[in-house]
């Protein structure tokens, strides 16, 4: 029955497009997507000669070359670790400052500077400025990394915490519920879905800067790599490895767009069922 | 069971440039154990205010707040008395808004499990939920989510959690205006059984004259700027219960409602009121 109402809604929603008039089924849109990409991909390997812009099957054969020779698992490896621990101490830091910016009028005020400078300062100025301040070394990068997202986890988790409903944390006062009950029941839920988000937004803000990271000032990594093989004019490698970067973030995204459905609106999708 | 016995109570706001406002002056009032009593008057008169002070919401007032707990009297003589907000030996509360204020991310049965204490969670607290959902012919929906209820319902399921819980005194904020006169008119029916089953304490706020007689023991008529008590109206004496919304009587206490606010609308204050 849920699914009649929500196939329904869409429909209302895209009538001007008609795309109900094409008799394609509905999971076919979506391959359908993906494979026009590798169309306009084969076209323009084509016209630009194989040479300056290998095909996509040049490219995974590349691929299967640096998986079996072990580079592309331990690069990889090197990049996402780098990517965890920003992304785990951002997130812990983010979170922590953005709802007591959120709740506390005093400490939005003595942050708001520093978050100002770190919303606009130029990223790649970080990553700069780390390596000549701490060194060539992997914790400049991650504490980069780390100045990077942290600033956009802030900016969310604040506005989250302002949208807490002070009315129903009042009702919880009026029937003396622990403070502990009211952080679970009231305030956590209504802050779930700002965290899924900006976790979602926050892990693929790091994944596309730890490149840059890498290109900058590391000799390892993904973007270690692509800075190599540019230096080689070896564009196979710079599209291997970039496919590799996009496949694994596009897991993790889906993930968490799963997560979100899951837990974060359930209660919101429900349709009513009495007037 | 308890009673409430309020001496001198006054609160002022500060405004922003500095000066005071006076929300609430000079408040005295007792009300008796198992009594209902209906604060009426225009909105801003502070009914809300007073209500805040006395469930302990709001602790920023001067003056004394005190309740009389019967029950521990063994012959009923004894009375001791207990300051708001002391903890441990303060009467049971509950409290029903104007909105239903459910937590949307639970569902009803949930919603009511959220107001009842660890001990009375266990298979006794289920089937008291459903005993309680069954009484205001809500069975079946306890696995619903708030927002698959119809208005009526939510407020009907905040009025089982402010009872589920046996208080001792509740306190109702204008907990039908939001609702349709012909639901409203039945739901004051519904409300008046279940209190006749229970006895608590009631202290409900209302701007609605006809509501407040038909509802009250006693009718304490409230004016603005600063809000105090103007008059005190004793229905029960006029209307033996159980009453009938058809009664001419009725009509003829809420004019003489009507007719004490409006003398005092034109007061010096010159406050105008929407009755």
């Amino acid at each position: 029955m849920r699914q009649a109402s929500q196939s329904k809604q869409r429909g209302v929603g895209r009538r001007w497009l008609n795309l109900e008039s094409l008799s394609l089924d509905n999971w076919l849109y979506r391959p359908l997507s993906l494979l026009s990409i590798l169309v306009v991909w084969i076209v323009f390997s084509r016209i630009m000669g194989a040479q300056v812009l290998p095909g996509p099957v040049s490219t995974m054969e590349f691929l299967w070359e640096q998986l079996e020779r072990g580079a592309l698992t331990r690069h990889l490896g090197i990049t996402m670790y780098r990517v965890v621990v920003a992304f785990t101490v951002a997130m812990l830091l983010g979170v922590a400052l953005g709802v007591l910016m959120g709740v506390s009028r005093v400490v939005d005020r003595l942050l708001e500077a520093w978050l100002i400078v770190g919303l606009t300062v130029p990223r790649i100025m970080l990553f700069v400025i780390a390596y000549l301040l701490i060194g060539l070394n992997d914790t400049s990068a991650i504490v980069a990394l780390v100045i990077t997202v942290v600033p956009t986890i802030i900016v969310q988790l604040r506005e989250g915490a302002r949208a807490v409903d002070g009315k129903l944390i009042e009702m919880a006062h009026a029937y003396r519920r622990s403070n502990v009950a009211i952080w679970r029941k009231v305030i956590f839920p209504q802050l779930l879905p700002y965290f899924i988000g900006t976790a979602r937004g926050a892990l693929s803000l790091a994944w596309k800067m730890v490149v840059l990271a890498e290109l900058l000032g590391r000799t390892s990594g993904v973007g270690y790599q692509i800075t190599f093989y540019f230096q080689m004019f070896n564009m196979r490698g710079i599209l291997a490895y970039g496919v590799a970067m996009m496949l694994v973030l596009a897991v993790i995204d889906l993930t968490f767009v799963g997560l979100m459905q899951r837990y974060g609106f359930r209660w919101r999708r429900s349709g009513r069922y009495a007037a | 069971m308890a009673g409430i016995r309020v001496s001198g109570v006054s609160k002022s706001y500060l405004l922003p440039d500095g000066s005071e406002r006076e929300a609430l002056g000079q408040v005295d009032l007792t009300i008796g154990d198992g009594e209902f009593v209906c604060l009426l008057g225009p909105s801003g008169c502070g009914k809300t205010t007073l209500l805040n002070i006395l469930s302990g919401l709001d602790s920023d007032y001067r003056g004394t707040v005190r309740f009389t707990d019967v029950r521990s009297g063994t012959s009923g003589s004894q009375q001791s008395e207990t300051d708001v907000g002391m903890g441990g030996a303060e009467p049971v509360f509950s409290y029903m808004f104007q909105e239903s204020r459910l937590l949307p991310w639970l569902t009803v049965r949930e919603n009511l499990r959220f107001v009842l204490d660890d001990e009375d969670r266990g298979v006794r607290g289920v089937a008291r939920i459903d005993d309680w959902l069954g009484r205001v012919g809500l069975e079946g929906s306890g696995n619903y989510f708030p927002s698959q209820l119809s208005v009526g319902m939510q407020q009907r399921v905040a009025l089982i959690r402010s009872l589920i819980i046996g208080p001792e005194i509740l306190f109702m904020d204008e907990p039908l205006s939001s609702l349709d006169e012909l639901t409203a008119s039945r739901m004051r029916d519904e409300l008046l059984n279940l209190w006749t089953e229970q006895v608590p304490t009631v202290v409900f706020v209302t701007h609605n004259p006809l509501e407040a007689v038909y509802l009250a023991d006693r009718v304490l008529i409230m004016s603005p700027g600063p809000g105090r008590i103007i008059h005190e109206l004793q229905v029960s004496e006029e209307l033996p219960r159980p009453r009938s919304s058809e009664d001419t009587r009725l009509w003829e206490l809420s004019r003489e409602c009507v007719r004490i606010l409006k003398g005092k609308a034109r007061d010096p204050a010159g406050s105008v009121l929407d009755v």
